[in-house]
């Protein structure tokens, strides 16, 4: 599969910080999170995308087009939700749209027509008619929203799309972004801090810390259980089975939620476990194949090594 | 859901040329600020004028051109010398004219004509905003050169005066907002992400000002310019004046390039409009001032009317420091009412002003598109 936006050895400095440093990325069509703390450089790849600002070094190719050279054309065929709110006072909810669409190149009144298509499907009824400055947060991001997908890009880059949504209206833009990936082959790259956004629509998911791409994995991957590690409910406590399970050199860990994450060296793990609550009398009130966490994962993955600092 | 949505679909039709972007962050500039009723107010203040221009070169068709009955003023020297009572009020032009002919011994030729209309226009129309330099202008030209002369001075006065006048308000109350509001509301995001370059954007927001200073400008002159053709006598009167709407745009270019580029420089200057429209008017009234006291400070040293102090070469050399002045200087001579000499630097501090203004816009657009 032909990657969407295929990066090399790209780094973009600004004045003496490195925003981005050797980043290697092929992102491939459907959806894709892209995870990191603040200050990660997360924007700054988003500009370099956009063709925004112009890398230090590095070469690569967004939508086919190469990074440095094709900004307009690239940007005719992606949508972009900015975190920062961004409006233009003294308009309406749909003349935001309708001038997003002509900025795009839509004509006129096909502009205008679109507008209101977009605005349906983004469920915003006759608010669209108020003033854009009278709007609340997540009406906000709702016409923020359709400007991205008004001209019908093929890359949706959406930077924080659900921050300061309640939970209905956060669940219901997932759900068009999942309308939009699955019905229309949209491709989405989903800039979040909100870990269950990306579990909950994500195939791929990026992690950059200090301008390093860390991760670059898919869910599936991510899902794949942690061989040879179980996780186990306990009916009553029983410490006479922690004690019989470490002296037969399995590792136990006490992790939220009650549960315990037992590892082993090899498959024969689950077996052990099963002989050794027998012997011991402990009932399991459930034994399944310990899964990774996106949140440990993302941990692991921004943790700074001692020395990073120096 | 309502029953006209029709969820999302694709959109796979041609869009329009890249290279014509501008125009839509344009026409939403022009429906942003027409929103404003005091736009509006001035705007239409802004045609006022043409009413008193417009009556200036009616007068003139009537009363100079195309003479009819009594009220007329009559260019033709009668054979016999009216006797006419002794009078302690100063000489009318036909007093003036039959000294002329007396002078002369009984033939007054047109350009003696136009000398006795120049010096009656000097003693009589004192009032009237730069007087002299059309009165030079009759007495340099013959007969025929009487309407091109008088309606490119009226045009000037009407650029120079009300209009640029109005430049300044209708300025001042547009172009603060233009970029202004789109830094505070982060709104560059909205433009950048789109296939939308910087110098798109400075031109789409160059028109806006542009625009609305050739509606107040450049199209009531042009209706001027009509208005004296409707009232002339024959068609003629196109070959004689055809220059005129050259002149107007020449001096609508040269009034709006500078003007809009400044005013939308000071606007991307900062976040706060009023910050900006501050800025706007002070440079207009710290240069008219300083301009001010140099003619003050010339009347006095050279012991002149102020009227004659303002006309002075050694005062006119200072109009760059004020934009006002520097753009009727500029006027002036594009209505050929002064001398290249004498204009070169005020062009050359328009010109500065224009590309110092549109190269702080691009490096302030940049800057913010890189944040």
């Amino acid at each position: 599969m032909t990657p969407l936006i295929s990066l090399r050895q790209v780094a973009k400095k600004y004045q003496r910080n490195w925003a981005l440093r050797g980043v290697e990325l092929d992102v491939y069509p459907g959806v894709t999170g892209l995870l990191g703390p603040n200050g990660a450089g997360k924007s700054s790849l988003i500009k370099v995308l956009l063709g925004l600002v112009k890398v230090t070094s590095g070469s690569g190719s967004v939508l086919g087009e190469p990074l440095g050279r094709g900004g307009r054309g690239v940007r005719n065929r992606i949508g972009y939700v900015p975190e920062d709110d961004c409006y233009i006072p003294g308009m309406t909810g749909i003349e935001v749209v309708e001038f997003a669409a002509t900025l795009s190149g839509l004509p006129g009144i096909e502009a205008l027509r679109r507008a209101h298509e977009i605005l349906d499907f983004c469920n915003v009824r006759q608010e669209r008619y108020r003033a854009i400055e009278s709007y609340s947060t997540g009406m906000r991001q709702k016409i923020k929203f359709a400007a991205a997908i008004v001209h019908d890009p093929e890359l949706l880059i959406l930077d924080e799309p659900t921050s300061g949504l309640d939970p209905e209206e956060r669940e219901s833009l997932l759900n068009r972004i999942r309308f939009l990936a699955r019905e229309h082959g949209k491709s989405i790259l989903l800039s979040t801090h909100i870990l269950p956004d990306v579990q909950s629509v994500c195939d791929q998911v990026v992690i950059l810390a200090r301008g390093e791409i860390r991760l670059n994995t898919t869910f599936e991957e991510i899902n794949r259980p942690r061989i040879p590690s179980v996780t186990l409910t306990l009916l009553a406590e029983n410490p006479e089975f922690a004690e019989k399970l470490e002296s037969a050199g399995l590792k136990v860990e006490r992790i939220p939620g009650g549960e315990w994450l037992v590892t082993g060296q090899d498959y024969t793990v689950a077996e052990t476990v099963w002989q050794l609550a027998q012997s011991s009398g402990a009932t399991l009130q459930s034994l399944k194949p310990a899964r990774n966490s996106l949140e440990e994962i993302f941990l692991e993955a921004v943790k700074e090594s001692p020395d990073a600092n120096s | 859901m309502p029953i006209h949505n029709l969820g999302y679909r694709a959109w796979p039709w041609q869009r329009t040329s890249s290279w014509f972007r501008w125009l839509a962050i344009a026409n939403n500039g022009f429906r942003i600020a027409l929103k404003s009723n005091w736009v509006k107010r001035l705007m239409f203040f802004a045609w006022l004028p043409i009413l008193y221009w417009g009556a200036g070169i009616f007068v003139y068709e009537r009363f100079v051109e195309q003479p009819v009955g009594g009220g007329a003023i009559n260019f033709q020297v009668n054979d016999q010398p009216q006797r006419r009572p002794p009078r302690r009020r100063p000489p009318d032009f036909q007093d003036m004219l039959e000294q002329a002919r007396n002078q002369s011994g009984g033939e007054v030729s047109e350009t003696m004509q136009s000398r006795v209309l120049a010096d009656f226009l000097r003693t009589r129309f004192t009032f009237l905003p730069m007087a002299g330099n059309l009165a030079d202008r009759i007495a340099d030209g013959g007969r025929s050169a009487w309407r091109v002369t008088f309606w490119t001075w009226l045009l000037m006065t009407f650029f120079r005066y009300p209009q640029a006048t109005t430049v300044v308000f209708m300025l001042g109350f547009i172009a603060p907002s233009l970029v202004a509001r789109d830094v505070r509301s982060r709104a560059f995001l909205l433009y950048f992400s789109r296939p939308i370059g910087r110098l798109d954007y400075m031109l789409g927001k160059l028109v806006i000002p542009a625009g609305f200073l050739a509606a107040v400008t450049t199209l009531p002159a042009l209706v001027l310019y009509l208005i004296g053709l409707v009232f002339s006598p024959d068609i003629s009167a196109i070959l004689s004046t055809w220059d005129i709407p050259l002149r107007i745009l020449l001096a609508s270019v040269s009034l709006i390039l500078p003007t809009a580029s400044l005013a939308v420089m000071l606007s991307s200057m900062t976040q706060e409009s009023r910050f900006a429209a501050f800025a706007w008017f002070a440079i207009w009234a710290l240069g008219y001032g300083a301009y001010l006291a140099v003619i003050i400070t010339r009347a006095a040293t050279g012991r002149m009317e102020l009227g004659d102090a303002m006309n002075d070469p050694a005062v006119v050399q200072w109009a760059p420091i004020s934009l006002y002045n520097c753009l009727g200087q500029v006027q002036t001579w594009i209505f050929g009412f002064d001398s290249f000499a004498n204009t070169w630097p005020c062009l050359l501090t328009l010109a500065l002003v224009t590309v110092v203004s549109l190269v702080l816009f691009f490096r302030n657009i940049s800057k913010s598109v890189h944040a």
